[in-house]
């Protein structure tokens, strides 16, 4: 006590002391000893405090704004989990580039002559092998929607899967990937109908990757001839020489076959289809939208908040508090408001994907990819949006002036 | 333990003024005034005639459009706002007519309040606002909320609160207002121990002419001057 009035005084320098007895006399002094001491009020308390007061308000609040980091944590787990596919089925098999027909729009809409294709792709010193594949979309048993690949017999790609058979070799033989393989409950031995046909299943592959393993390999024969394509193909996958430049190679490969686009990342993927990119820009379209919302939310809790506490501001003005204070301690309630927004709505948006990876058709196509990055957008959105619907209220805040808050009794 | 000389005068006001509504409302019409470190002073006068204006100048609240005024040697009219929350921060305690205490925190908590983000460690913030609610008797309301007190604790707790940063003038602005009179009795009984005991400078204003009776000295109010 001592010390702290000496301090007390040396600061504001002509101050005198209180008599220490004042504070040492208590006639129940001895009452309090072995009682835990109460923990000292911090800021943060008085802010928490303020939230419990309109506890249902509260509660509104931060699902209102946490709805916006359900958008984004949903929107941005899918399009990642689309991205990862995409990124691994480009390698499947350990190709180092992807082959597509240059100025399409969709990938499945992707056609190439396969022997000249696979002539002028050989023809590059760098590259080793070439697979060529057909890809198709569609139904299979009481599956509307069923990605059928046409894949080469001895295509190169086949060695590093992991397969508990081998690989397809003759024309009635088809190959399953294990989510389509559970999902018609076939199993080696078994015969499945693709397009009127009967064909023998020879083994279960398991790539990693959702949009093979829910789909069906036939030899690419049988498929081209089943659509009536003889002679194309709609990808082909490139095995290059260890040490190989492989952008160096694609820019290569590009400008010799002009019909062609070599991809060798994600990144590269709308050369071939743009869905992705589409998908990037409308969920940007949303987490943008819910930062505007949530922070008008905020805002709007904010802005009454400020006002049915204008007295008790002012009080707290009058007692000593700065402005500054009083702004910090209204910006912070947002901020806390923001941060409960984002544990609410990183659970609810984890939820709604995983709800929408199992449901029937975009089991086989979407798993939702939850990265860091994902959640750091959410917690920065959140971070925007309170700051932004909080400002206003807390420079009205800060404003208070005691003479006038203390008036209106 | 303290080499500071001490100021003699509290407060120093010469030809303060202050106007509202566009200046056709004078709320203090030259007010000269002197109150000695120490006193206990009451001012009392109508309704309206300018008693919380002049706190309001006191406590540097507010800030008078003429006329000079220094409160422990400090001249408020030169203060920034910056140096005026400060001033209020250390310097001045205040009571209000109602308590204005936070419902939701504990008695301990309320008065911790002012000590938020100063300097003061946590630890001797608790201790400090136990020791003064010991003081006021209301050791054993330490984690009482202010619903569940009675006026009188009410507004013991935040006399508490105002004494907390260990002011040097106290200014009450009719702090029995909602009390009856024997609860005011014994709060104004409470405030003037105080006084003693630290020697801080206490103004109160009051309707009740009975405080006048314990106070040193009073001053009366109209029209926004000092009439007696
Ligand atoms: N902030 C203000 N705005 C306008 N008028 C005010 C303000 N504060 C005080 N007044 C006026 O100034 C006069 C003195 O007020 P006040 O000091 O509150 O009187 P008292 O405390 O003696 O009852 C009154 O007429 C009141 O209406
Ligand atoms: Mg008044």
């Amino acid at each position: 006590m001592i010390s702290l009035a000496a301090g007390w005084n040396n600061k504001i320098g002509r101050l005198p002391a209180w008599p220490d007895t004042l504070l040492t006399q208590s006639p129940l002094g001895l009452q309090l000893i072995g009682m835990p001491t109460p923990r000292p009020l911090t800021l943060v308390n008085v802010v928490w405090k303020n939230l419990y007061r309109q506890p249902l308000r509260s509660c509104f609040t931060i699902l209102g704004v946490s709805l916006g980091v359900v958008a984004i944590v949903t929107f941005t787990s899918l399009i990642q989990g689309v991205r990862d596919t995409i990124q691994s089925g480009l390698h499947l098999g350990g190709a180092d580039l992807a082959i597509y027909q240059a100025g399409v729009a969709a990938d499945i809409l992707s056609s190439l002559d396969e022997d000249e294709t696979r002539t002028k792709l050989l023809a590059d010193p760098d590259v080793r092998h070439v697979a060529a594949g057909l890809g198709h979309v569609m139904p299979v048993g009481n599956q509307r929607i069923t990605v059928v690949m046409g894949v080469e017999p001895d295509g190169f790609t086949h060695h590093l899967i992991e397969a508990n058979g081998p690989p397809i070799r003759a024309l009635d033989e088809a190959s399953l990937g294990v989510m389509a393989a559970r999902s018609f409950k076939k199993k080696v031995g078994d015969t499945i109908n693709i397009g009127g046909r009967e064909l023998r299943i020879v083994s279960v592959f398991n790539t990693g990757t959702i949009v093979y393993d829910a789909g069906i390999t036939v030899h690419l024969k049988t498929l081209q001839e089943m659509l009536g394509r003889e002679g194309r193909a709609s990808a082909f996958f490139v095995d290059l020489r260890d040490g190989a430049d492989v952008d160096a190679v694609a820019a290569r490969l590009e400008a010799a076959i002009p019909e062609i686009v070599a991809i060798g990342s994600a990144d590269e993927y709308h050369k071939v289809d743009n869905g992705l990119e589409v998908a990037q820009s409308a969920a940007w379209g949303v987490t943008l939208a819910s930062v505007l919302i949530g922070s008008l939310i905020v805002l709007n809790t904010m802005w009454m908040t400020v006002l049915e506490r204008t007295r008790e501001i002012g009080v707290l003005r009058a007692v000593g508090w700065s402005r500054r204070r009083v702004l910090a301690a209204t910006l912070l309630e947002s901020l806390i408001v923001g941060a409960a927004a984002l544990v609410v709505g990183a659970l609810l948006g984890v939820g709604l994907a995983q709800f929408i990876s199992v449901a029937p058709v975009a089991s086989q196509f979407v798993k939702p990819t939850y990265s860091a990055s994902t959640f750091g957008v959410a917690a920065a959105a959140v971070i925007l949006l309170s700051v932004m619907g909080g400002a206003l209220p807390a420079m009205r805040a800060a404003r208070i002036t005691p003479s006038e808050a203390l008036r209106y009794e | 333990m303290n080499n500071a000389t001490p100021a003699t005068a509290a407060v120093q006001a010469r030809g303060l003024v202050k106007r509202y509504e566009n200046g056709r409302i004078a709320a203090l019409d030259g007010v000269d005034l002197d109150i000695a470190s120490g006193e206990f002073t009451a001012i009392c006068g109508p309704s309206g005639c300018g008693k919380s204006t002049l706190l309001n100048m006191i406590s540097a609240i507010d800030r008078p459009d003429s006329g000079a005024l220094r409160v422990c040697g400090e001249d408020l009219a030169q203060m920034t706002s910056h140096q005026s929350d400060s001033f209020r921060r250390n310097v001045i305690g205040l009571v209000f007519q109602l308590h204005n205490l936070i419902p939701q925190f504990t008695a301990t908590e309320n008065v911790q309040i002012p000590l938020i983000g100063g300097e003061i460690p946590g630890p001797q913030r608790v201790m400090r606002a136990m020791e003064l609610l010991r003081r006021v008797g209301l050791g054993d309301r330490l984690g009482a909320r202010p619903p569940t007190l009675s006026g009188g604790e009410r507004q013991r707790v935040a006399i508490c609160r105002a004494l907390v940063n260990r002011p040097r003038v106290l200014l009450a602005d009719e702090p029995t207002g909602a009390l009856d009179s024997r609860s005011g009795d014994a709060l104004f009984d409470l405030l003037d121990e105080l006084r003693k005991e630290t020697g801080m400078t206490l103004i109160v204003v009051t309707h009740d002419p009975r405080v006048a009776a314990r106070a040193q000295r009073t001053l009366h109010m109209l029209d926004g001057r000092i009439s007696a």
